[in-house]
């Protein structure tokens, strides 16, 4: 679309006239007047014309109105790729909308639409509504001047920038959903936040049904506990009543009672005829007894009567038994005599055997005391030798000087010396001769050995046979003298410690020490030896020799010619036998003699036993003359008395075979008592069960439960309902949110990318390597880049910021051009801000839009935009007709 | 010559959960007071006895206040005499109801609780079935072919569901055979259980409750006034209307061409009778979304007119052409979106569940975008 002309009808200062527009180019075209000129009022018909729909009546319409009223009308000629159109509203009175076609130069004339038919018409023409994208492509708003002289005019310039900057996050807006978006989808958050919390969980309203919904269902369990308690105790009444019922029935009690009294007629029976029974059995008991007394005496006479000759009997025998008694205890009295004689035979050749050996064990005894005197001897002489010798040896050895530690002072005495001449001798002159004859020199009167060197004094004298007298001294005079005296010392101590053991030399001092070592080896061997001879000390040994003297001299001598003691022995054992067998021989003799005397006194009283047990038979007996009548009266009695036995027994057995059973009886009593007690029991009992269910009932029944429990599950049902209704619109708000957050992300997302792609190509024409950034909530540019830096959008300075506003307006035109939809840009003083060089390069970005663009430009700086170049109509002014 | 008014189902002390709490006092109230209106219809129609077929009270252990009242109620109408079946709900295993009944009733109320003729009135013998329990499980009417009544009217008195019904009222198996009255030479049959007023025959009627309790029943709830000239001449049946509260259910079908607005007032019931109303308002068809709104907000609008209201939309449909989401906005993010949440709830591919959500969600941006222009 293209704008071709425009044309204002009563219109704000046009009033009763009509302002017209034409020879608007393809490009740019300036309309550059002065402020007051109406470049605004062409601007605010124009956009009335494209966005206000002709039944307005609004404040941007009334704006239009002029003072002296009437109705507003504009029209503007669009070119569009179908032809040229008038497009034609009126406002306020006489309402109009018309769509004109033109035919070559507005020559003809063909409505084409009316009011609303138009109205579509020119919202297809556009694309869409005011806040669409078609809106943006209008800047308005014109300035006085670049510097604002006063706070309120810098306040209004700001207010203008930031309409500037808005309108162009307004159109991003449109397309984003923008504010509007950002209102619907506050109210979708708030109903949510209204029944969740942001986690998802339920609150509010939501929450309150669920928790309604789950506090009566836990109330509702609680009474339908309740209701199930009453109705089981309901149950438990009506089953308690029915069974009383039952129980109450009068003819069952009537034969409950008839049971009991006929068991008490049977067992009152069964117990009388217990009694007969028991009668009976004592009568039995009695006739039994009789009888047995009658027996009794019968058998008690015909027992005397054989006692009494049993006894006879018994006597006869015990008189022969106790005169063979009597017989054999006599013969028994001879035998014991006779073995008491060979006892005594016995004896006395024990006693001869053991003498003969008592007096050979005497001698034997004196043999050996001999013996051991003559052993002991010897041995004591020894041992008193070996005493002596041990004695005499100790004795030496303890007057002995040449011990061990003297022969040690004798030793070191000896080196002394010898050490004190080898240093006389290492410090003294020697002398060596070797004789070649006979003659011998003589040193200080004895003879100088040959071939041996001689120490020599300080000053030593030599007789040199027939030579004379050699005299010799050593320079050294004063140590020779020293060594001299010390040997002379170490010989004087030698000699000393010899004199004390008598010793010429140590030879002979080593050898006293050798001697006394063999004294003292000496003793020990004697010590040993007595030892060994008298082990526990010679006095023991002299006392057992004097022992052995004194047993020696108490035996005689030995007989020659004797019994050997063996023999003695088997003697003395055989007449031992021998008394043993006499002395046995007599005990069981003696035995047999008490026995024999035991028998006959034993027999002597039975048959004085036998005397007197016959006497009482027969005095029990009575006279002999009755017996035999006093057993036939007994006999009689007891066939009597047996008879009586067996009929009483009969009447017994009878009665017993026609007794009840008196424990059957008496179950059968005790059951029909009891089942009297036990329903008495039960109904007692099932009237405390019917009371106690009758007052919880009556309890429960005031409460009203099941009533309760009817509203709870209506009141339960409703909640639930009401959960699941705002948990639907839970679901539904959530699917919303979601739905506009994601149309809103995706229109962002294909709306920023084109327009910066657009918008680049411009900016450079400012700012080369420059580019911009939205922010993607505000949607308002947030920041400038500039090579390596970035500004935040804000702190561009306000040309800048009001180049960047309209460039992204270009970019937008240009982003709907390219896609087939292009629009006229309409800009009314928009470079407000821009300085001299700044306003050149946006003249130049706006040519370069202008060659695919329409742009119209309405400015009051006519010498800024004198550069801008384009077309430059005029507005004409004429009456309206 | 009979009269009596024939009636059932009073469900005292019914609870009515599922409504705010002063509806259900209103609720409640209204089944009280339906005693004195039934003896009010009684006298109407000149009848001097009531029969209560059954359900007289909605619980086996209603509340002493419940009872008293009732009793207290029917005390009030001396010149009444009422006699009280048990029904499923207070059936005879309701022992504590029946004997605080019995002990608390006044002379003119008769408890009939055996399954025996009883005289009701000269030259006339009803004949009661009592429920014995909540579900009995056998017709407890069967007792009436063998029963002596001589020459007298036979008035049968029972309370359950008849085989013509799938099931009773509250859903228990149908057990009393239609054609009890003439099987058993039964003068007239009064039946309770049914909430709803019902003829199954000539003879054979189901008095409904005299006070609704749900949107079940189109008929307006009441009793039957019952007059039988004499033996072998028909029943004069004639309905009488008790209800107090109204219980109006209202289909709104929405389509191309119906205003919203105008379309519910077209189903409002009328003015004076709507603070004593429960309305449930069903909406069904297709819309559009400023449709929609339109009559969401028509709805709140009048919704506090009503004792109880609701409106149910769930079954309303959307339409959504291009002018509708124009109301949204012409383009851009929120049209988008709206084309998008479109597109999903008539989307059949999709579960139901998520097509709801999605349709919800569609109304609620209309609203928001309508309120956010």
């Amino acid at each position: 679309m293209k704008l071709r002309a425009l044309r204002l009808s009563n219109v704000r200062k046009f009033a009763g006239r009509t302002a017209s527009l034409t020879g608007i180019g393809d490009g740019i075209t300036v309309l550059s007047e002065a402020n007051e000129f109406g470049k605004s009022t062409f601007f605010d018909a124009l956009h009335a014309l494209f966005f206000e729909r002709y039944a307005a009546n609004g404040k941007s319409v009334q704006m239009l109105q002029p003072r002296a009223g009437g109705s507003v009308e504009v029209s503007a000629d669009v070119e569009t790729p179908e032809g040229l159109f008038r497009v034609e509203k009126r406002w306020l009175a006489s309402r109009r909308a018309r769509v004109l076609r033109l035919s070559g130069a507005g020559a003809q004339e063909e409505v084409i639409a009316l009011d609303d038919e138009a109205e579509r018409w020119l919202a297809a023409l556009i694309g869409s509504g005011r806040e669409g994208p078609a809106g943006l492509l209008w800047v308005r708003q014109g300035q006085l001047g670049l510097e604002p002289d006063s706070r309120a005019e810098r306040d209004r310039l700001t207010e203008t920038r930031r309409d500037l900057l808005s309108s162009v996050a307004g159109e991003i807006d449109a397309m984003t959903g923008g504010r509007r978006m950002d209102r619907v989808m506050r109210r979708c958050e708030e109903a949510l936040e209204a029944l969740i919390t942001r986690p998802g969980r339920p609150r509010g309203p939501w929450k309150d049904a669920l928790d309604d919904a789950a506090e009566l269902a836990r109330t509702l369990e609680e009474v339908e506990a309740q209701c199930t308690a009453l109705a089981g105790f309901l149950a438990e009444r009506a089953e308690a009543e029915r069974q009383l019922q039952r129980l109450d029935d009068p003819d069952a009690k009537a034969r409950r009672e008839e049971a009991l009294r006929q068991a008490q007629a049977a067992m009152d029976l069964g117990e009388r005829h217990d009694t007969q029974l028991r009668e009976a059995r004592q009568a039995a008991e009695i006739a039994r007894l009789e009888a047995g007394g009658a027996r009794a005496e019968l058998d008690r006479l015909i027992a005397t009567r054989t006692r009494l000759r049993a006894a006879q009997a018994a006597l006869a025998e015990a008189e022969a038994t106790a005169t063979a008694a009597t017989a054999a205890a006599a013969a028994c009295d001879e035998a014991q005599d006779a073995a008491r004689a060979r006892l005594d035979t016995a004896r006395s050749a024990l006693d001869t055997a053991r003498g003969r050996l008592d007096a050979a064990s005497r001698r034997l005894r004196a043999r050996k005391a001999r013996e051991d005197l003559t052993r002991l001897t010897r041995l004591l002489d020894q041992a008193d030798t070996q005493q002596r010798r041990r004695d005499s040896a100790r004795a030496r050895a303890k007057t002995a000087v040449a011990t061990p530690a003297w022969l040690d002072r004798v030793a070191a005495a000896d080196a002394a010396v010898g050490e004190a001449r080898a240093a006389l001798r290492a410090r003294s002159a020697s002398a060596r001769i070797r004789y070649s004859g006979p003659a011998r020199a003589l040193l200080e009167g004895a003879e100088l050995p040959g071939d041996t060197d001689v120490p020599l004094a300080a000053t030593a004298v030599f007789d040199l046979p027939g030579l004379g007298t050699l005299t010799l001294r050593s320079g050294e005079q004063s140590a020779a003298g020293a060594l001299s005296h010390t040997l002379s010392e170490a010989e004087a101590t030698l000699a000393a410690l010899l004199a004390e053991a008598g010793a010429g030399t140590p030879a002979e001092a080593r050898a006293a020490g050798q001697r006394l070592a063999e004294d003292l080896n000496e003793a020990r061997l004697a010590e040993a030896m007595l030892k060994a001879l008298a082990p526990e000390g010679l006095d023991q040994l002299r006392a057992a020799r004097t022992e052995a003297e004194e047993r020696a001299e108490g035996t005689g001598e030995e007989t020659q010619g004797d019994t050997p003691l063996a023999e003695l022995e088997a003697a003395l054992d055989t007449a031992r036998g021998a008394e043993l067998a006499a002395r046995e021989a007599l005990d069981t003799a003696a035995a047999a003699r008490a026995r024999a005397r035991e028998q006959a006194a034993a027999d002597s009283a039975a048959r004085e036993s036998a005397q007197r047990d016959f006497d009482r038979a027969a005095e029990a007996a009575g006279a002999e003359a009755e017996h035999d009548a006093r057993q036939a009266g007994a006999a009689r009695s007891l066939a009597l008395a047996e008879a009586a036995e067996a009929r009483a027994r009969e009447r017994c057995a009878a009665l017993t075979r026609a007794a009840p059973d008196l424990e059957t009886l008496r179950a059968d009593l005790t059951r029909a008592g009891q089942a009297i007690e036990s329903v008495a029991t039960r109904r007692a009992r099932l009237s405390e069960t019917l009371l106690r269910a009758t007052e919880r009932i009556r309890a429960m029944a005031d409460g009203a439960i099941e009533e309760r429990r009817d509203e709870l599950r209506g009141r339960l049902e409703e909640a639930q309902a009401r959960a699941a209704r705002l948990e639907g619109e839970v679901r539904a708000l959530q699917r919303l949110r979601a739905a506009l957050e994601s149309t809103r992300s995706a229109a962002r997302d294909a709306y920023f990318g084109p327009v910066r792609d657009e918008l680049k190509p411009l900016l450079n024409i400012l700012h080369a390597e420059a580019d911009l950034a939205f922010d993607s909530d505000s949607l308002l540019p947030a920041a400038l880049s500039r090579g390596a830096t970035e500004e935040a959008f804000d702190t561009l300075s306000g040309g800048t910021q009001e180049q960047i506003a309209i460039l992204t307006r270009l970019a937008f035109a240009r982003l709907f051009a390219r896609q087939g939809r292009p629009l006229p840009i309409v800009l009314d003083d928009a470079l407000v801000y821009s300085d001299d060089s700044r306003i050149v390069k946006m003249f130049t970005a706006l040519t370069r839009v202008a060659q695919g663009q329409q742009i119209l430009v309405f400015s009051c700086r006519q010498l800024a935009f004198q550069d801008l170049g384009g077309a430059r109509p005029v507005i004409e002014v004429e009456e309206m007709a | 010559m009979i009269r009596f008014l024939h009636a059932s189902d009073l469900h005292l002390g019914k609870p009515f959960g599922t409504y705010p709490e002063d509806a259900r006092a209103s609720l409640r109230r209204a089944r009280l007071q339906s005693i004195p209106r039934l003896a009010e219809a009684a006298r109407a129609g000149g009848a001097a006895l009531i029969l209560l077929a059954g359900d007289t009270f909605d619980q086996m252990t209603p509340s002493p206040q419940v009872i008293r009242q009732a009793l207290n109620a029917m005390r009030q109408a001396a010149d009444i005499t009422w006699l009280m079946l048990p029904g499923n709900h207070d059936n005879l295993g309701a022992t504590e109801l029946w004997r605080t009944l019995a002990a608390d009733s006044a002379q003119n109320v008769r408890l009939v609780l055996e399954p025996a003729p009883l005289p009701l009135a000269e030259g006339a013998t009803l004949l009661p079935a009592p429920c014995t329990e909540r579900n009995p499980g056998r017709d407890l009417t069967e007792w009436y072919d063998t029963a002596a009544t001589g020459e007298t009217l036979r008035i049968g008195l029972a309370h359950g569901a008849v085989r013509s019904f799938t099931t009773g009222e509250d859903g228990a198996s149908a057990i009393i055979p239609p054609d009890r009255a003439a099987r058993s030479g039964l003068d007239y049959l009064a039946l309770g259980d049914w909430h709803g007023q019902m003829r199954i025959g000539p003879a054979t009627w189901y008095s409904g409750a005299p006070e609704a309790d749900g949107f079940r029943h189109e008929a307006r709830p009441g009793a039957l006034l019952v007059e039988i000239a004499g033996p072998g001449a028909p029943a004069r049946v004639t309905p009488v209307p008790t209800g107090s509260i109204d219980w109006v259910r209202r289909t709104l079908t929405l389509g191309t061409g119906v205003a919203p607005g105008p379309a519910l007032d077209a189903v409002l019931p009328p003015f004076a009778r709507r603070d004593a109303t429960l309305f449930d308002l069903v909406v069904s068809g297709r819309a559009h979304a400023t449709d929609r709104v339109a009559l969401e907000r028509a709805i709140a609008a009048v919704r506090h007119d009503f004792l109880w209201h609701r409106a149910d939309l769930t079954g309303l449909g959307a339409v959504h052409d291009t002018a509708d989401l124009d109301a949204i906005d012409a383009e851009g993010a929120l049209r988008a979106a709206a084309e998008a949440l479109a597109a999903e709830a008539s989307d059949m591919a999709l579960p139901g569940e998520a097509r709801a959500a999605a349709g919800a969600a569609l109304s609620h941006l209309f609203t928001f975008a309508l309120e956010e222009q």
